[in-house]
C-alpha cells in the first residue's frame, strides 16, 4: 500500500520582471530569477554592479522599483549580512557572545568560524576579519536561508575555505546567496547571476551549462 | 520585554559602560563634587558636599554617560544585522529604550555612591540628590533615543538639555524668570522626598509621551519596511 509524506515545500526566492534601481541608476531592469535550495547562487559583478541592491531587494530590505519577490519554504526565515558590519568597537567578546547565545532559537555551539580568542578580548583589539568572523558564526549558528554580501572580504584563505563549505551545507536544505565581486571556480560551477556595471543588464548561468 | 531585548539592552549598557566617553562623564562627577568640597572648605571652613557642584557634577556627567548606544550599532551596520536577523522593530526600540535608562540608573547609583560616601554615611541626603537628579533625566530618556535614531552625535542628551534650558529662557521672557523657573523645574526642599512628587509626575508623563512617540516613529519606520516588502511575499 503506498504511503504518502507530506513534503515540505524547497525554499526558494523567485523574482518576477523585477526593476532595482539604486539612486538614479537603474541596476536591473524586469530580471526574473528563481533562486531555490540545493546550490548556493552567486550573484557576481564588478563593484557599482548593483549586486548589494539586488541582494537588499531578495531580502526585503528594499522594495523593487518594480515586479514582485516571492520567498517561500524557510519557516526559519532569510537572514542577511553585509561586509560592512562590524562590532562596537568597545564591546567584549564574552559580552557578544552571551548576546549570541539568547538571540538563537536553540543552543548551537560554536562553527569553526569563531577565532580562537580571550573571552575579555575587546572588539577594537580584533583584526577585522576576526570581527567579520564573529559576526558570520552568529549568522551560520542561526537557522535559515542566508543572503551574504561579500562574507569573504577580509577573511584568511582558511576561513574562507571553511566558510564555502559551511555555506555548501547550508544551500542543501536552504537558500543561500552569495554576492561577490570575484569570479571564482566555485561560483561557476554552482550557477548564479552576472551583474554588468552601468548596463542594466545580468546574464545567468546554470550548473549544467558550465559542465 | 522579551528574553532577547532584555539581551541587547544587557549587551548594549555593558558596552556604553567600557566606552571612554562614559568614564569622562564618571569622572566629571567626582571631579566637580570635590570642587564644591574644596570650596565650602574655602568659604564656611568645612568639607562638605556642595550641592550646587553635585548638580553640575551630575548633569556634566549625563551629557557624557546617558544613551543608548544606538549610534555606535548603527554604524557599524550591527543595528541591521540585528532587526533583520534576530529582532522585531519593537524588540529592538524596547532594548535601547532600556539600554539609556540603565546608563541614567548607573549614573544615579554612582551619584549616590559619591555623595553618601562624601558626606561621611549620611544616605538619606544622599539618596534625596540621586533621586531628584534622576528624575530630571529620566524623562528625557526617549527624546535621548530620538536623538540617536536620526544623528550620529555622541552626546544625544545634549539637544534635549538645550531644548529645556531654551525653554526656559524663552519662557522667562513671558512670565518672568522665576516663574518660568518654578514652571520647568518645580521647587524642591532638600532632604524632603515629598517635595519631588511633582517632577516624578512630569518624569512619569515624559517618559510615557516620549515612549509613545518613539513608538508612533517605528510604526511608521515598520511601515515603510511593509513596502518594501509590499511587493515580496513570504509564505511556508
Amino acid at each position: 500500500m503506498p504511503v504518502s509524506c507530506p513534503t515540505r515545500p524547497v525554499p526558494r526566492i523567485q523574482l518576477r520582471s523585477v526593476t532595482v534601481r539604486r539612486g538614479p541608476r537603474t541596476v536591473v531592469s524586469g530580471l526574473d530569477l528563481d533562486v531555490a535550495a540545493g546550490r548556493v547562487f552567486w550573484l557576481v559583478g564588478p563593484n557599482g554592479a548593483g549586486k548589494s541592491s539586488l541582494l537588499r531587494v531578495m531580502a526585503g530590505l528594499d522594495p523593487p522599483e518594480r515586479g514582485t519577490v516571492e520567498r517561500t519554504g524557510d519557516r526559519a526565515g532569510f537572514l542577511y549580512y553585509h561586509a560592512e558590519m562590524t562590532l562596537p568597537p568597545w564591546c567584549v567578546v564574552r559580552s557578544w557572545e552571551r548576546l549570541v547565545r539568547r538571540l538563537l532559537p536553540a543552543p548551537v555551539p560554536p562553527t569553526v568560524l569563531r577565532p580562537a580568542l580571550g573571552p575579555g578580548r575587546r572588539v577594537r583589539r580584533l583584526s577585522t576579519g576576526e570581527r567579520k568572523r564573529l559576526l558570520l558564526d552568529a549568522l551560520l549558528r542561526a537557522p535559515g536561508s542566508l543572503l551574504l554580501d561579500e562574507p569573504f572580504e577580509h577573511l584568511s584563505s582558511e576561513a574562507k575555505i571553511a566558510l564555502a563549505r559551511m555555506l555548501e551545507e547550508r544551500a542543501a536544505g536552504s537558500v543561500v546567496v552569495v554576492a561577490t565581486n570575484q569570479e571564482t571556480e566555485r561560483a561557476a560551477r554552482d550557477g548564479g547571476l552576472r551583474l554588468e556595471a552601468g548596463a542594466a543588464a545580468a546574464t545567468a548561468w546554470t550548473p549544467e551549462e558550465r559542465s | 520585554m522579551t528574553r532577547r531585548a532584555i539581551a541587547l539592552a544587557g549587551f548594549a549598557a555593558r558596552t556604553n559602560l567600557r566606552t571612554p566617553l562614559t568614564w569622562i562623564g564618571f569622572g566629571s562627577l567626582v571631579a566637580l563634587t570635590l570642587v564644591g568640597m574644596l570650596s565650602s572648605r574655602l568659604d564656611e571652613g568645612t568639607w562638605q558636599i556642595d550641592p550646587a557642584f553635585l548638580f553640575y557634577g551630575y548633569a556634566l556627567a549625563a551629557l557624557f554617560v546617558v544613551r543608548s548606544g544606538l549610534v555606535e550599532q548603527r554604524e557599524g551596520g550591527l543595528e541591521t544585522f540585528l532587526r533583520v536577523n534576530f529582532l522585531g522593530p519593537l524588540e529592538h526600540l524596547a532594548a535601547i529604550l532600556v539600554s539609556a535608562g540603565a546608563s541614567s540608573l548607573a549614573l544615579t547609583a554612582c551619584t549616590l555612591l559619591l555623595a553618601s560616601l562624601l558626606s561621611a554615611g549620611d544616605v538619606a541626603t544622599a539618596s534625596w540628590y540621586a533621586w531628584s537628579y534622576g528624575l530630571r533625566v529620566v524623562m528625557l530618556i526617549p527624546f535621548v533615543v530620538m536623538v540617536e535614531s536620526v544623528s550620529t552625535l555622541r552626546i544625544p542628551l545634549f539637544p534635549p538639555a538645550l531644548a529645556w534650558f531654551g525653554s526656559i529662557v524663552l519662557l522667562s521672557f513671558v512670565l518672568g524668570e522665576e516663574q518660568a523657573v518654578a514652571l520647568m523645574s518645580p521647587p524642591v526642599e532638600v532632604g524632603d522626598f515629598g517635595s519631588t512628587v511633582p517632577i516624578a509626575l512630569r518624569a512619569g508623563a515624559g517618559l510615557l509621551a516620549g515612549c509613545a512617540s518613539l513608538v508612533v516613529g517605528r510604526c511608521v519606520r515598520v511601515g515603510y519596511e511593509r513596502r518594501a516588502r509590499a511587493a515580496t511575499t513570504i509564505t511556508d
